[in-house]
């Protein structure tokens, strides 16, 4: 059931968004302000999305040398099966990591924000559940729902941005640039991961395995425009209503800025479910991404193809996603997970280009 | 496949339970909070019950039942009190409708704001967007009040400000969201004030908390806020009288239609020269003169040389007071420095008090009329 | 009955004997015997007087070596036939077999009784054509032709049913329909294997491939005119004989939504009711588990004055608010049934009694509050705006659903069962046309025609 033709570049801009926004629009702002410590956190976002963009042209590059194949199959086709094999076993673990991470970080929001006493199980686990439905059946219904979900996560988004634009007090992001262009510059090393997700380019390989290396470079650097420019406003905004020193307190800026959007009299006056929509779609969506990617790698390293073993996957991450007793604990491990996708997303990457070089491959026709 | 999934949701929806469910008459939904110092020298915190079965419904009934209860609690933290409210209430309190956050000023004197408003900014079920406000009177008082207009106290107290744009001695909310905002970066601010008089609750000038100890130190009188407002420039409207003794052929009502402060920082030799100028647009409200014709020309001159001085006059009325009685910048004047002189800021951030206090301020005022109404009445 | 001297004759006889008054006359014609078999009881027996017997027993006719007799009779549409089943089958629709030298002709003398054309009760349009199909497929594609006059216009017939077989006629547009979908369509027509098909509604599903989801996988219209829409859009039509309804394949959400007045009036109020539609197809599934979720889990999403109102409504209702709305609904639900099932001058007041007399009651007595009957009313109401009946009876089962997991997670829940919701619908197919096209896939071209129905082009007929 799950065929599906060839992506245009809406389709492409619109699956990649969607993957590389996620719990970033919630976290971000916080460790963003404490590393930079200047209202100017939104140029750091520019600097991250062009140093992830650098590292993805290093994927399209491998990519355009092996269409159609992912990540799974052709790191046994570079480094022959053994290496090979070791490495899709690291990469698993670096998408099962990400996808419990995520997953913890959103079980923990909903749990402070919406339902306070329900047990952490029960809301991780329909979240998995839900997910799990998603991602069995192949590449093809993972895209059509983010293409379905793109749009009203987008409205969501401008929709928020215009009604908190009404509190947004323009001088607490003044002076631009008051102490130079170093601090934010500094804060690159936060934003990059906020734009994981993009590696994915590896593990969609089949929508896309027709494209050439040239249009592929446009739509991932439009991707990434497109997701660093809803990051940075996003970012602007949350400076504009709370100010810097007061976004270094809040575990969850963003969210407290959608709940003090307040209108008296209209007959709505809170409006944080619409962001929480939002947020919980662009969150459902990047893990499934890493659910799916990981399932793949199962599918893909050893062989299995019986859907059943699915529930295999979402256990092991359940049981990781379930593991850090504390939202504390979740953010020391978040340091770990930062260095794995470092390791997952360029050390790999680079790695597999380079003896691809070596041996002279290239199953591009 | 589809089918083994549909039954495994349901099945887990089946077979836990409604953990978060309350039903909404179940909850006490809280209006108001009030802190003030209790006999035996801790908190002592008054909530706001709305009673459902008490509000008045629209087809008439029995419009002399009270709607709210209030009920007050003494103990070492807001949480211990919320908490040991269960001993006299069955129903949970729910804080996700507050109106109104109302400290008393005898408790700010000794206890830090900062660590009063931690619950409110730690728990889930309080809004940044709650006003906050500060009066001398018992808290159980005012919240005892039969209210006017609303059916709760706690939402008069809000709803005081709802003319700030039309009067510029009445102070802006302040919801909880900007104290905090104010206290992570280490300001004075104002809290607006309110008072009692023969059982009605009048807003009255603002109470400042100084960014040393965040306690309370003293008022700014009610007739002090149009000053305020235009060193904050958040005026939206107001008006500005002038009595026979002001003006000629007096007395004589400009109405504020908007004013834009500009602010101008240069540092010389370490000091810090502060220059406002404020631009008031007026239009005439009402006009007791006889004599004058708004059709000739220069007849406004007069009238806004005394705006000016009047507005002039009222700002430096309030710097001085900042920077001699208090000598706290409750006016946030330090955003300008940060903004304008940067490198100056971050030297002198953490003595900003006292480089505020010797800091020179100039005020210029200009006002313009420009229209006098629909007709020339003579 | 007596014996002729055909034992094939005999044969036949023999099949229908006992169960209808079949007619076997032995017409002499030049010393060589003519059998004309019928069924009297549906077929023009004038008809056959006129232009069979008496022709032939007139003896007027030339034999010629060439043409048989029967050939040369006054008739526009004789068919030579060979196998004896399916003489059988034309002998059950009406025909009047023909027996000659041992050659079999069928001539078409069918009289079924048919009621005259209505307007559809169920699909009720503003404007437009106002016929509606009957039980003659025979009728209804010459209905269909009436509205769609063209020579691309292709039937092709299929006799299913084993134990009574039944005419299906699939009709496309050979220039327009994808000649994969046609075969698709043909492919599980021929598959039916079923003993005896009543109706279009049980065809429709049989042809089904996903028969656990609540979701119509094709339409159901009476209407000549949404088929003819539907044909030079590239679907496939299946007529069944005896039944009014046609079906349509393949079915997409987007177009289960559309009603034929949408393209009878001009685009910006068309597409604004269309848009309606969609919405109150939303609200009517939504409401009551967005209702449930609020005022049981997230208070403080209310407004206040509506939230101390709720509370003072519900204070003294002695049931949780679930049970409550679970309530309300089958309540509605049943009056929905007994007002269906109801004879016509009856139904409207088993409705007024419901609504006003028990919900009134219900609320005096404090067994519900008033907003939920609000709040259920109106999403009754919003239902009966879904143009589509299938899609209505797939709504409202929905609605319990969400219901129950807003009961259980909240808001959560019920964006979660969103999520499950739309991936099924991101999964189904509909005769492998993606039910959510053109909004996911993504296909722009077809965005003319979706939420907003655009304006027509001048030259070039329809919006694609």
């Amino acid at each position: 059931m799950s065929d599906l033709k060839q992506l245009t570049s809406l389709q492409f801009i619109v699956v990649f968004v969607s993957t590389m926004i996620g719990v970033g629009i919630i976290l971000m702002p916080r460790p963003l302000a404490n590393e930079v410590d200047t209202p100017d956190i939104w140029f750091s976002i520019i600097c991250g999305a062009l140093i992830v963009g650098a590292c993805a042209m290093i994927i399209v590059q491998l990519v355009s040398r092996y269409p159609g194949h992912t990540f799974f199959e052709l790191s046994p086709l570079i480094c022959g099966r053994y290496l090979g094999f070791l490495l899709n076993i690291c990469y698993i673990l670096y998408t099962l990591l990400v996808a419990a991470y995520i997953l913890r970080v959103t079980a923990g929001i909903i749990k402070n924000y919406l339902l306070d006493t329900t047990p952490l199980f029960v809301v991780i686990g329909s979240f998995i559940i839900v997910s799990t439905y998603l991602i069995s059946n192949g590449v093809g219904d993972v895209v059509r729902f983010f293409q379905l979900y793109f749009p009203i996560m987008m409205f969501m988004f401008i929709a928020l941005g215009l009604l908190s634009l009404k509190d947004v007090d323009i001088n607490e992001l003044r002076p631009v640039f008051g102490e130079g262009i170093v601090p934010p510059l500094m804060g690159a090393n936060v934003t990059f991961f906020s734009f994981l997700g993009f590696e994915f380019l590896l593990i969609f390989s089949k929508t896309f395995s027709k494209q050439k290396a040239k249009s592929l470079r446009i739509w991932m650097w439009a991707s990434i425009g497109v997701t660093a420019l809803i990051y940075m406003v996003f970012m602007a905004l949350t400076v504009g209503i709370l100010g810097i020193a007061e976004l270094k307190q809040i575990t969850f800026p963003t969210v407290e800025m959608a709940k003090s959007i307040e209108f008296q009299g209209f007959f709505f006056e809170r409006f944080e479910l619409i962001f929480l929509f939002g947020w919980i779609i662009t969150a459902f969506t990047s893990f499934s991404a890493y659910y799916f990617a990981m399932w793949k790698g199962v599918n893909q390293t050893f062989r299995i193809h019986a859907k059943p073993l699915v529930w295999i996957v979402a256990a092991l991450i359940l049981g990781v996603s379930l593991y850090p007793s504390g939202l504390t604990e979740v953010f020391e491990y978040a340091t770990y997970v930062n260095y794995a996708a470092c390791v997952a997303i360029i050390g790999f990457p680079t790695l597999l280009l380079i003896l691809s070089f070596v041996r002279r491959q290239n199953y591009a026709e | 496949m589809r089918n083994k999934v549909m039954i495994a949701v349901l099945i887990l929806f089946l077979l836990t339970g409604c953990w978060d469910s309350r039903e909404i008459e179940d909850i006490g939904i809280i209006m108001g909070i009030g802190l003030e110092k209790s006999e035996e020298g801790n908190v002592e915190m008054v909530n706001q019950y709305v009673v459902p079965s008490q509000i008045p419904s629209a087809h008439g009934g029995d419009s002399n039942k009270i709607p709210f209860q209030n009920i007050s609690l003494s103990g070492d933290t807001l949480f211990q009190i919320i908490r040991n409210n269960s001993f006299e209430s069955n129903r949970p309190p729910n804080y996700t409708h507050l109106k109104t956050i109302l400290f008393s000023s005898s408790l700010l004197k000794s206890e830090r704001a900062d660590e009063l408003i931690d619950l409110f900014m730690r728990d889930h079920e309080f809004r940044r967007t709650t006003p906050v406000f500060i009066t001398e009177e018992s808290v159980n008082d005012v919240f005892s009040t039969q209210p006017t207009k609303e059916l709760f106290p706690a939402i008069q107290i809000k709803a005081l400000s709802e003319n700030a744009g039309r009067n510029f001695f009445i102070p802006e909310n302040l919801s909880i969201g900007d104290m905090s905002k104010y206290i992570s970066e280490n300001k004075s601010f104002l809290l607006p004030g309110l008072k009692l008089e023969e059982g009605k609750i009048l807003s009255d000038g603002a109470g400042i908390i100084s960014s040393d100890t965040f306690q309370f130190l003293g008022w700014v009188d009610k007739s002090k806020m149009g000053g305020v407002r235009f060193i904050l420039n958040d005026i939206k409207g107001g008006y500005i009288n002038f009595s026979k003794e002001e003006i000629s052929d007096g007395p004589l009502v400009l109405e504020l239609k908007g004013s834009n402060t500009t602010y101008e920082v240069n540092v010389e030799d370490g000091k810090v020269i502060m220059h406002l100028r404020i631009e008031a647009t007026t239009s005439l409200g009402e006009d007791w003169g006889n004599y004058r014709t708004h059709f000739r020309e220069g007849w406004k001159e007069e009238i806004e040389e005394a705006s000016n001085s009047r507005i002039e006059k009222s700002i430096l009325e309030v710097i001085k007071l900042a920077q001699e009685e208090y000598k706290t910048d409750f006016l946030n004047l330090s955003n300008w420095i940060r903004i304008y002189q940067p490198d100056f800021w971050s030297q002198n951030k953490k003595n900003w008090n006292q480089v505020f206090a010797e800091m020179e301020v100039t005020v210029e005022a200009k006002t313009t009329i420009t229209d006098f109404g629909t007709q020339n009445l003579k | 009955m007596k014996n002729t001297n055909s034992p094939i004759v005999d044969d036949l006889v023999r099949m229908i004997e006992g169960n209808d008054k079949v007619t076997v006359k032995t017409l002499m014609v030049q010393h060589s015997p003519i059998y004309v078999i019928y069924i009297a009881s549906i077929c023009n027996v004038n008809k056959i007087q006129e232009f069979i017997v008496k022709p032939l027993l007139d003896l007027n006719l030339e034999k010629s070596k060439e043409t048989p007799v029967i050939q040369q009779l006054p008739l526009d549409h004789v068919v030579k036939v060979g196998q004896s089943d399916q003489m059988m089958r034309n002998i059950l629709n009406g025909f009047t077999l023909l027996i000659e030298n041992g050659n079999f002709y069928v001539v078409n003398t069918t009289k079924f009784s048919i009621r005259q054309v209505q307007e559809p009760v169920t699909e009720v349009t503003l404007r437009g054509a106002r016929d509606g199909f009957i039980e003659s497929m025979e009728q209804n594609i010459s209905m269909l032709r009436m509205h769609l006059r063209t020579n691309d216009l292709t039937f092709q017939e299929f006799t299913i049913g084993q134990k009574a077989f039944t005419n299906v006629s699939v009709a496309y547009l050979k220039n327009e329909a994808n000649p994969e979908l046609v075969q698709e369509v043909i492919k599980r027509v021929e598959n039916i294997q079923s003993d005896y098909i009543s109706d279009g509604g049980v065809v429709e599903q049989l042809i089904e491939n996903n028969p656990h989801s609540l979701f119509p996988e094709v339409h159901e219209t009476e209407r000549p005119t949404k088929v003819s829409n539907s044909l030079v859009e590239g679907r496939v039509a299946i007529f069944v004989d005896g039944s009014p309804s046609v079906i349509i394949a393949p079915a997409t959400l987007n177009a289960l939504f559309h009603s034929t007045d949408d393209y009878n009036f001009k685009w910006i109020p068309a597409s604004m009711i269309r848009i309606l539609r969609y919405f109150a197809a939303f609200i009517s599934v939504i409401l009551p588990a967005v209702y449930i979720s609020l005022i049981s889990f997230h208070h403080g999403l209310i407004p206040t004055d509506l939230a101390m109102s709720i509370s003072k409504t519900r204070e003294g209702v002695p049931i949780p608010s679930f049970m409550e709305a679970l309530l309300m609904e089958l309540t509605i639900e049943v009056l929905r049934e007994a007002g269906v099932r109801l004879p016509k001058p009856i139904g409207p007041a088993v409705s007024i009694v419901g609504a006003i007399v028990l919900g009134e009651a219900a609320v005096t007595a404090g067994i519900v509050s008033p907003l939920m009957v609000i709040v259920v009313a109106f999403s009754a109401i919003c239902s009966f705006t879904v143009a589509d009946y299938a899609l209505s009876l797939a709504l409202r089962t929905l609605r319990f659903f969400l219901l129950l997991s807003a009961a259980v997670l909240g808001i959560y829940g019920l964006i979660l069962a969103v999520f499950l919701l739309s991936i099924h619908l991101t999964r189904f197919r509909s005769f492998n046309i993606p039910y959510l096209e053109p909004y996911a896939p993504y296909y722009h071209k077809r965005w003319k025609d979706s939420l907003i129905r655009f304006k027509f082009k001048k030259r070039g007929g329809q919006s694609e």
